[in-house]
């Protein structure tokens, strides 16, 4: 399904050139669900934001099914994130200018759907993840669990077939994180790909695969 | 559409007092540049067409020396003569055609007892028993006194003798001025016929001119119809020579009084026409005078504040521009730096950076827009003059300063790049 070669990104702060990723070599398997672990600053994020199309690679490409993500400009990744990508990442990040209604809704705002269109889905959605009597709420008045339930929903309105989370769990407690997985595997059960980044071993212990990040590569860890 | 509007709404409520000043002072720019615009305009009234008077618009000016004291105040003045005289002048200068004097004012006449006079008597219509409006020798007849372009305005129709003449508006010392006398007069005067009487308490021999048709009416701003049958008219004299005594001068000063408050027949705008007098009053030095049916306190306040001077409208409006183009810049870059956050979930919600800055551009659009539309709305209603050319001004202005301010927050766009937004929104 994703074929990443020879993928090198580097930052530049100030005089400091930082290399994060040199030449990564990565499979993932259509159906999958893989971990990704590694150091703080070893890169991950990186990974990720290119995996979703947010970021570019210096070189190196980034094949997803027939398509060179890596060859698009600006506007084609921004139609490939809204027609493949659900993103979650670690800080429930919500727009707390917006109702939880309107946060789920919002990548379904960028695409032309009509208003019952986009009703019927969200409520879809609201049913999936058990949070229907959240619809209306203000999100800076949700528990850490449920605002993280309210960033999954936004990231699936899409029906995306990638998931991509950046440590999903990481500020939960163990009650909610178990809560969390279960629906991280009931879909990837339905058929979604997950690649998941986290620090934590129950949640690798959840995936099919994990791999370990280091100098700028990922390596698999035997399981 | 509807997701910029949103988007727009959510980011107003977010420094919503930085933001309403920020309206406030641009509804100041666009304030300020309207009466610098209104300073630099100078619309010539058009000469009126001859458009029916009943089609125009007419305003009644009237002196504001209206209690008896501040009256006798400003007769006493020494000088107070040549600058109500000036000001009859400049009035007749500046409106020309537009400047319409007609007047109520009794003329004294010796009648006798005959009660064939009696319906002549000034006050007779009112009801009052007749003893009382015979005064003794003289008695008060019903005259009107009107200007050369009233004369001309009103057409006053004529069944026989001859209508009056330029030169019949100028005095001219030991001649009898011309009148024409109303139908009912017709039976005991014939054309030629002098008229000894006192105007004003002053001698003048009058002669008739001519009768007016029956049934004619003129107005002015205390009588929608006044027939002139009964009606002696008169032309409102001007004095070119200056007083010969105390008594003339006294005359002479009650009479020009009258004389400017006058009316202004036109097709204008309220703006321009109080604009005029304002020239008026300040060519001539006197500014007691009000016009009435073109005052408003928006007019009022317009002129008050182009009486200020031109220069510091000048700079108070590049002033406002400057301030208001970095008050916009500052709030939409702290905006912008404030929302990585947000920006980051649209970005992976499927935004592109064009979208988030064009959220950010339709921000500033309403910000400059609105008071720019409340302000030319304002401009329309109370003053509406050139508006087309006003309207480009404003177009002008607006773009302006939306573009300019948007510069900074367009710079910052071009240099960020998505991973280090994303990098500052975790
Ligand atoms: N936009 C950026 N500009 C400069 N340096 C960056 C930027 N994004 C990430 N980095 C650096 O790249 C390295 C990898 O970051 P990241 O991918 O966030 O690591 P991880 O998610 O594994 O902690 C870190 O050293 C980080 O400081
Ligand atoms: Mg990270």
């Amino acid at each position: 399904m994703i074929t990443l070669k020879d993928l090198t990104k580097s930052y530049r702060s100030g005089e400091r050139k930082i290399d994060v990723l040199k030449e990564l070599d990565l499979e993932i398997e259509q159906g999958d669900m893989l971990a990704i672990m590694g150091r703080s600053g070893s890169g991950k994020s990186t990974l990720l934001n290119i995996l979703a199309g947010l970021d570019t690679p210096d070189s190196g490409t980034y094949r997803y099914h027939q398509t060179y993500v890596s060859e698009m400009n600006g506007n084609e990744r921004a139609k490939f994130r809204r027609q493949n990508i659900g993103f979650i990442v670690q800080n429930y990040a919500l727009v707390d200018s917006k109702n939880v209604f309107e946060n789920i809704a919002l990548p379904l705002r960028y695409s032309k759907l009509s208003k019952k269109e986009i009703k019927n889905k969200v409520e879809h959605m609201l049913m999936e993840l058990n949070i229907t009597k959240l619809k209306h709420k203000a999100v800076d008045t949700l528990s850490g669990g449920e605002m993280q339930r309210v960033a999954i929903a936004r990231a699936l309105i899409q029906d995306p077939a990638l998931i991509l989370a950046d440590e999903p769990t990481g500020s939960l407690d163990v009650q909610t994180e178990s809560e969390i997985l279960d629906i991280f595997t009931k879909l990837n059960q339905q058929g979604k790909t997950l690649v998941i980044v986290t620090h934590d071993q129950v949640v690798a212990d959840h995936c099919h695969n994990t791999y370990y990040m280091q100098d700028g590569m990922v390596t698999p860890v035997a399981s | 559409m509807k997701m910029i509007l949103n988007e727009v709404l959510e980011s107003l409520k977010r420094r919503k007092w930085f933001s309403a000043l920020i309206a406030i002072q641009v509804t100041v720019l666009f304030l300020t540049s309207a009466l610098l615009f209104l300073t630099y305009t100078h619309i010539e009234g058009k000469s009126d067409r001859l458009q029916p008077l009943k089609e125009l618009n007419f305003y009644q000016l009237s002196d504001d020396l209206a209690s008896d004291s501040k009256f006798q105040a400003f007769l006493k003045r020494p000088n107070s003569l040549q600058i109500i005289k000036k000001f009859y002048k400049n009035l007749e200068h500046r409106f020309g055609k537009r400047f319409v004097y007609l007047f109520n004012q009794h003329i004294d006449v010796k009648i006798g007892d005959d009660p064939k006079w009696d319906k002549f008597l000034y006050g007779y219509e009112h009801g009052a028993p007749i003893e009382q409006l015979k005064k003794h020798p003289y008695n008060p007849l019903k005259a009107v006194q009107i200007n050369e372009q009233g004369f001309t305005r009103f057409s006053i129709p004529l069944s026989n003798g001859h209508p009056f003449s330029a030169q019949d508006f100028h005095y001219r010392q030991g001649e009898a001025v011309p009148v024409l006398l109303g139908a009912e007069y017709q039976p005991f005067y014939q054309v030629g016929d002098e008229i000894k009487t006192k105007y004003l308490r002053k001698d003048f021999k009058l002669v008739v001119r001519g009768f007016i048709q029956p049934d004619t009416f003129v107005f002015n701003a205390n009588n929608p119809e006044l027939y002139l049958d009964r009606y002696i008219v008169m032309p409102a004299l001007q004095f070119s020579n200056s007083p010969k005594n105390e008594a003339d001068e006294r005359f002479q000063k009650i009479h020009y009084m009258q004389l400017i408050n006058g009316m202004i027949f036109t097709n204008e705008k309220p703006y321009v026409v109080r604009r005029d007098l304002e020239q008026v009053k300040k060519a001539s030095g006197f500014t007691d005078m009000q016009l009435i049916g073109a005052n408003s306190d928006s007019l009022d306040f317009v002129f008050s504040v182009i009486r200020v001077n031109v220069e510091l409208l000048q700079i108070m409006s590049s002033a406002l521009f400057v301030v208001c183009i970095l008050s916009i810049s500052i709030l939409m870059v702290t905006k912008f730096q404030d929302n990585f956050r947000n920006m980051s979930i649209h970005l992976s919600s499927g935004a592109t950076l064009n979208q988030l800055f064009s959220y950010f551009l339709a921000e500033i659009l309403f910000i400059v827009g609105l008071p720019g539309l409340v302000i030319t709305l304002w401009y329309k209603q109370v003053i509406d003059v050139s508006f087309g050319m006003y309207t480009l001004m404003n177009l002008m202005l607006f773009s302006l300063t939306v573009l300019i301010s948007a510069l900074p927050l367009y710079w910052q766009f071009s240099k960020i790049e998505i991973s280090s937004l994303l990098k500052r929104s975790e």
